[in-house]
């Protein structure tokens, strides 16, 4: 039995290892930039106007994509709620998005937004627009493209959370609310919503902890253009230290995105532990 | 539940209908632009006059999808297959045994959870320099493992413990070695969740692209999203062939989508449910 665990903690301690490892080591990495450097790494953030838009943008990004993810999930989850088999072909349709890999939905969706691309075809046969609009190359519809391709990408996912969620409240509720004589909006408003509010924080967050990782579709779709008005941090830290090759300031960036996520991964486990309770 | 009246029932019909047609309609214009000759590339059409089928032949030679999906295919593989293996061990050895630090032990890999690639993505690039793995098929399948590992080891973890120990139990009164348990009593049992963790690994390091783009320089050695990514902004490829490859490499994956629709679902939203 002892042998067991022990053949389990040999094939899983060096991998672990490896995991904590590439956390140490990172932190060793930048500790001993620091005792060469001290905090002159840390003291390059406040200047680098690029990173404080990256900053800005990820937030955005962040933000947006939670907000709809959320909203159209949520939305698709009500109305999808049964067992009818067209709802479950729509269920199933509005999902595959979520296998793709974000760098094919990134080379799908730069087609379409391309100036001469299908939105702007269709924009303009519909008579809505004259002059082609510059999707990705526009500084204040670029980050928007590519929110709304993240949400095209992913809202079957919060969708089957939600679902997953609502197919949890038992059905007596609800009758019981009827019985009383609740309209269908008072029993959203009063059964459904408070109901939903641990996967509501579940998938929130998720959303959240996910956004700030955004890389693959940036880097496909505008490489953080133009001028920098889609950088998000991941890009700036992958620029840095893989183009400029200044591995050091690309470790405070990492550090910062590392902080940004623990802080969400924290308040996701408090909130669980105390819906669990 | 309770009916709406119709013409708020109808109006939410409109909108979900919508919805669909914006879900698919960039599947239908990239698989109309597949099919379309040079002249027809930008023109508002969705049916083209002749299905340009060689195209899908261009598009396999120009980027090189046998050696994509070669690389593909070993990458994931491998990684999904050490995953399993090593997660299910670990599964079982933190819900049957109880020993000193191994709670400690538990919670420590899973935190691993929390850590985003990209945060850790220079010390690993150090590594593999180091080891001189950096450029090789490694370089990335030992990054896949670790961070497939933790959530592969919860979930196999929660379902090993609703295991009855009896069974177990038996298996060693007849002297079957811990071993032999686990690969001959327990591996049959826990297959739902075998395929569980297959299908949500096998997926993320399928797609996954900020690795393959950090580690991974030679061509022979791209993965599919890497070599989408490099020949469609590289040679500024014809948009006919763009469609044609963005089909060819969605197909296999939509295919084994709908013969397995739900173990696909449930697969990957496993991660989002851990505690």
């Amino acid at each position: 039995m002892p042998a067991l665990l022990f053949f389990a903690a040999f094939l899983v301690y060096p991998l672990l290892h490896t995991v904590y490892l590439s956390l140490t080591e990172w932190a060793g990495f930048d500790l001993k930039k620091i005792t060469f450097v001290g905090f002159d790494n840390f003291k390059l953030i406040p200047p680098d106007w690029i990173f404080w838009k990256a900053m800005r943008n990820t937030l955005y990004f962040v933000l947006g994509t939670t907000v709809f993810l959320n909203l159209l999930g949520l939305a698709l989850a009500l109305f999808l709620n049964n067992s009818a088999r067209f709802t479950r072909l729509v269920r199933t349709l509005v999902f595959i998005p979520v296998l793709l890999s974000p760098v094919i939905v990134g080379v799908m969706w730069s087609r379409i937004f391309d100036p001469f691309g299908a939105l702007n075809q269709i924009l303009e046969s519909l008579g809505l627009i004259k002059t082609p609009i510059f999707w990705l190359g526009d500084r204040r519809m670029a980050l928007l493209s590519i929110i709304g391709a993240t949400v095209w990408q992913w809202v079957g996912y919060d969708m089957i959370l939600y679902l997953t969620g609502l197919q949890q409240i038992p059905e007596e509720l609800y009758e019981a609310a009827m019985i009383d004589g609740a309209n269908r909006w008072h029993v959203f408003r009063r059964v459904t919503l408070p109901l939903l509010k641990g996967v509501a924080t579940m998938v929130i967050l998720l959303n959240l902890i996910g956004g700030v990782r955004i890389f693959d579709l940036v880097y496909v779709m505008t490489k953080g253009g133009p001028n920098h008005n889609t950088e998000v941090l991941a890009t700036h830290l992958y620029e840095v230290a893989f183009w400029f090759n200044k591995m050091g300031y690309a470790s405070v960036i990492a550090v910062i995105i590392l902080a940004i996520s623990l802080v969400f991964a924290y308040s996701r486990n408090r909130l669980m532990s105390e819906e669990k309770a | 539940m309770p009916r709406r009246p119709s013409f708020g029932r109808n109006l939410l019909w409109v909108l979900i209908l919508l919805w669909i047609v914006v879900i698919l309609f960039p599947f239908v214009w990239v698989l109309s632009l597949s099919i379309r000759t040079q002249q027809e590339v930008f023109s508002a059409i969705l049916i083209p006059k002749t299905a340009r089928l060689a195209n899908y032949l261009d598009a396999w030679t120009k980027f090189g999808f046998t050696t994509l999906f070669k690389n593909s295919v070993v990458v994931s593989l491998s990684s999904v297959a050490i995953t399993v293996f090593i997660s299910a061990l670990a599964g079982y050895g933190f819900s049957k045994f109880r020993l000193k630090g191994s709670n400690f032990l538990f919670h420590l890999i899973l935190s691993g959870v929390m850590i985003p690639p990209v945060a850790v993505v220079i010390p690993l690039f150090v590594f593999m320099k180091r080891l001189g793995l950096f450029n090789s098929y490694p370089s990335i399948v030992i990054p896949y493992i670790v961070f497939g590992l933790p959530i592969s080891t919860f979930i196999f973890k929660s379902y090993i413990q609703n295991i009855d120990n009896d069974i177990l139990d038996a298996a060693r009164i007849d002297g079957c070695g811990e071993f032999g348990i686990f690969l001959r009593i327990l591996f049959p049992i826990i297959k739902p969740a075998v395929a569980t963790v297959t299908i949500f690994t096998f997926m993320t390091n399928w797609n996954e692209f900020l690795l393959a783009v950090i580690f991974l320089h030679n061509q022979g050695l791209y993965t599919l999203p890497l070599g989408m990514s490099v020949f469609v902004g590289q040679y500024s490829a014809p948009w006919q062939l763009i469609g044609a490859g963005v089909v060819i490499s969605i197909a296999p994956v939509l295919v084994l989508f709908f013969v397995l629709q739900n173990q696909f679902i449930r697969g990957l939203t496993a991660g989002a449910v851990r505690g």
